[in-house]
């Protein structure tokens, strides 16, 4: 019992530090609430198009027969090799952080702790955090493509939920190493880790895309059909035959369970012991302290510059140098353009195809307004990265809107310059006019404008400044929560509804009615009136202000 | 001589309801003249201290730098004013370099002189070719010196430190202290709070003795260089059971 001790001691430490989250002062009720929505919302919309999607593809024969046993096998393995890939990563990601990331692996070295316990603690709560996450994916997806529900099946799935998240993290605990590895190769390299992360987030949204393209072709009818000929889903049955784990995972469910089962939990077994058997590797690497991008070794006194300016090369500098800064910030401005215009592509069609109307106009305005309300997240944390050097911006002789210029600034030209892009793609790619593209500029800049101000002065009145001494801010506080918010429910108001107008007095009227001039009047009232809502006492609250929690 | 800083009446709170961490407290800072803020911890030093940079607001009184109100023209009093805080808190992710640069750039200092006043504080600080290196890469010694160098590049009236001596090796300790010596003598003030009675004993011209947040004595340089005063003793005669 002894040689566990240490092991429940930091999973107690663990649980601790986990319910410290929902202390009053560090609970995030709306960001909970959020988050709780957009989860529900994503598992809703997969469950009705999965369900769609696999009525459709149960009916398709394969060599002349159709067999829906044997797609849904075919559904049910790729779908559980997808997650497992998924659930595989995040482990990886989560074990690294656990493992070589945490503030506390400094104490722990200096501890009389054996690496082993450090593993198994972090092992642990690794599987904990991912339990809920497999459970709200894998159960409502297969209680709703399993054509017969009874009793054995639910504790099927049961199992499968368990199991899942088991076999990803032994994989998972593999792949930390190597994960590791990269992310400290990328951490002194800022540029490549910016390049990096932004590929990494188109490719994504591309994906994303992609998926929209199968739901509108869902939507549409039998395009479907037509896509998955005989060739292809020879070649998707072969494929779906050979996708282990996702095969056991398939026979687990749907066949007789006990030999997949044993499949499963062996090779959990098998790869968690190798990965255990890395323990002194990673030890290795838990004491080795990370080399920090140096900066170079040279250096010299630059050219004189305002105060303003100053601020905003600080700014840029200290944004650019952390990787998790510079990807909320440059990264999303970077992929705004190409969210707007996938986003177009497949809606403009799929509404002109569906009602027949277009509504080209309104719905750019929509999907600009919407997605550049996603991509100024970064500014809820304006004031509270500065952790305690905001005290130091208020002790030189700068004013404060010199400092909160800079900052507002900062993001407003990042901003402008992503919708400049984005409304300039529009154009070229003829789903809006020329005066349309700069009038979808001019709104998008004047909304972010607004969001950027909102936030920074709303950051400023609840700012929690990190206590690690180059702590980043994280954009998960109340902050960012009622940033996004706000900003979805006002892009929904201004451009939804116009949308939405459009769209109901063509198939009302007849005739279609133009609200565009009247969301651009909304949009600059909106401007207007965060502007005063940071310019509003500002000086005073500046010279008064003494929070950020580290007092 | 000139009052540099002037400290009147001065009342600070945390909370509104809470107890005073600073209460009445009045003293100042001539042209030529180091002036030490003494107490024991939590006497309200770091307080005062902080009121004085204009980094936290304060309920009642007044403190003027080289006469200009650090409530009404704080940006004018500011700029007389150079600060070292007791947590080093510059910004990590600039290199040395890059942190002298916007220090100089936010308190006007001609670009000319910069490269020659740079040189001059590399005399005494010697950080060398870390100077190109990020500042989160320095040790706690390296982090005090950068802040001195950055709040020294304007020539300040005034040189308010907290804690300076701490973390700093005993090379750099005796050349701070000596460079004090030699920055009075142009003409400047300086305020600074210490632990360390022995180096106070040595520079101070003045010392101010806080205790609970209020001015409880203020000892002149002469008492402070006389043979029969044991600067410890009455120290420690002041210490809180």
């Amino acid at each position: 019992m002894k040689r566990y001790s240490t092991t429940i001691a930091l999973l107690k430490k663990s649980v601790w530090e986990g319910t410290s989250r929902f202390q009053k002062g560090n609970f995030d009720l709306m960001g909970l609430i959020l988050k709780g929505i957009l989860s529900l919302g994503l598992v809703a919309v997969f469950v009705v198009f999965g369900k769609k999607f696999a009525d459709l593809y149960l009916t398709i024969p394969l060599n002349g027969v159709t067999d829906a046993q044997a797609r849904l096998f075919e559904l049910f393995s790729s779908t559980f090799f997808a997650l497992f890939l998924f659930f595989a990563l995040l482990s990886a990601s989560k074990l690294s952080r656990e493992f070589f990331a945490r503030e506390d692996l400094k104490l722990f070295s200096a501890l009389p702790l054996r690496a082993g316990s450090v593993y198994a603690a972090g092992m642990i709560t690794v599987y904990f955090s991912l339990l809920p996450v497999s459970a709200l994916i894998l159960l409502p997806l297969l209680l709703v493509l399993s054509p017969a529900i009874g009793g054995g099946y639910l504790l099927k799935c049961l199992a499968a939920v368990l199991l899942l998240p088991l076999l990803s993290l032994s994989f998972g605990a593999l792949l930390s190493l190597p994960y590791h590895a990269l992310m400290r190769f990328l951490g002194r390299r800022y540029l490549l880790a910016l390049l990096f992360y932004t590929l990494l987030a188109a490719a994504g949204f591309y994906a994303y895309a992609k998926l929209l393209g199968g739901v509108k072709a869902i939507l549409l009818g039998d395009d479907l059909k037509y896509f998955f000929n005989e060739s292809r889903m020879l070649f998707l049955h072969t494929l779906a035959m050979r996708a282990y784990p996702g095969v056991f995972f398939a026979r687990l469910v749907l066949q007789p369970p006990l030999s997949a089962f044993l499949w499963i939990l062996g090779i959990s077994l098998g790869v968690a012991v190798l990965s255990l058997s890395l323990v002194g590797v990673i030890s290795r690497f838990m004491q080795t302290p990370e080399k920090a991008f140096s900066g170079g070794k040279r250096g010299a006194m630059r050219r004189k510059k305002s105060p303003l300016f100053s601020l905003l090369f600080k700014e840029r500098k200290e944004i650019l140098r952390s990787s998790s800064y510079a990807f909320s910030c440059f990264s999303t401005a970077a992929i705004l353009p190409l969210m707007v215009y996938f986003c177009m592509s497949t809606g403009d069609s799929l509404v002109k195809r569906v009602v027949g109307i277009d509504c080209s106009a309104e719905l750019a305005l929509f999907l600009t307004l919407i997605f550049g309300s996603l991509c100024n997240v970064f500014c809820s944390t304006n004031i509270s990265r500065e952790g305690e050097n905001f005290y130091t911006l208020k002790a030189i002789p700068v004013s404060a809107w010199e400092v909160f210029g800079a900052k507002i600034l900062f993001c407003l030209f990042l901003s402008a310059l992503s919708q400049a892009i984005s409304a300039a793609v529009l154009c070229l790619t003829g789903y809006v006019s020329v005066p349309m593209s700069l009038f979808l500029f001019a709104m998008g800049t004047l909304f972010s404008l607004a969001q950027i101000c909102f936030a920074t002065k709303y950051d400023f009145r609840r700012a929690k400044f990190s206590a690690d001494e180059d702590g980043e801010a994280s954009e998960s506080g109340g902050t960012a929560s009622a940033v996004v918010l706000l900003g979805m429910l006002s892009s929904f108001a201004v451009g939804g509804i116009a949308l939405l107008f459009k769209l109901l007095s063509v198939l009302r009227f007849q005739s279609g009615a133009n609200l565009l001039y009247a969301s651009g009047i909304a949009v600059v009232f909106l401007s207007a009136l965060c502007f005063w809502y940071l310019a509003r006492r500002l000086k005073r609250e500046y010279a008064d202000f003494s929070g950020g929690g580290l007092l | 001589m000139e009052q540099v800083l002037k400290v009147d009446n001065l009342c600070k709170r945390y909370s509104r309801r809470g107890e005073y961490a600073v209460e009445n407290v009045d003293f100042d800072c001539m042209s030529g003249e180091i002036v030490g803020l003494l107490g024991h911890n939590g006497a309200g030093k770091s307080t005062t201290l902080k009121c004085l940079f204009g980094m936290l607001p304060f309920e009642r009184g007044n403190i003027f730098i080289c006469g200009k109100d650090v409530k009404k023209d704080p940006i004018a009093a500011k700029r007389n004013l150079g600060f070292v805080t007791d947590n080093h808190a510059v910004f990590l992710r600039l290199t040395g370099y890059e942190y002298l640069s916007f220090m100089a750039d936010v308190y006007r200092v001609p670009f000319k002189e910069r490269k020659a006043r740079v040189e001059e504080l590399e005399e005494v600080f010697r950080l060398g070719d870390a100077l190109g290196r990020l500042i989160s890469t320095y040790s706690h010694g390296m982090r005090q010196k950068i802040c001195m160098m950055g709040s020294l590049l304007h020539r300040p009236r005034l040189w308010v430190l907290d804690e300076p001596m701490t973390g700093l090796d005993p090379r750099t300790m005796k050349a701070v202290k000596d460079y004090m010596k030699n920055y009075v003598k142009g003409g400047a003030g300086i305020l600074f709070s210490s632990h360390a009675l022995d180096t106070v004993a040595r520079l101070c011209d003045r010392v101010v003795l806080l205790k609970k947040g209020k001015c409880i004595d203020e000892l002149k340089g002469d008492v402070l260089s006389q043979q029969s005063f044991d600067f410890e003793e009455y120290f420690l005669s002041h210490e809180e059971i």
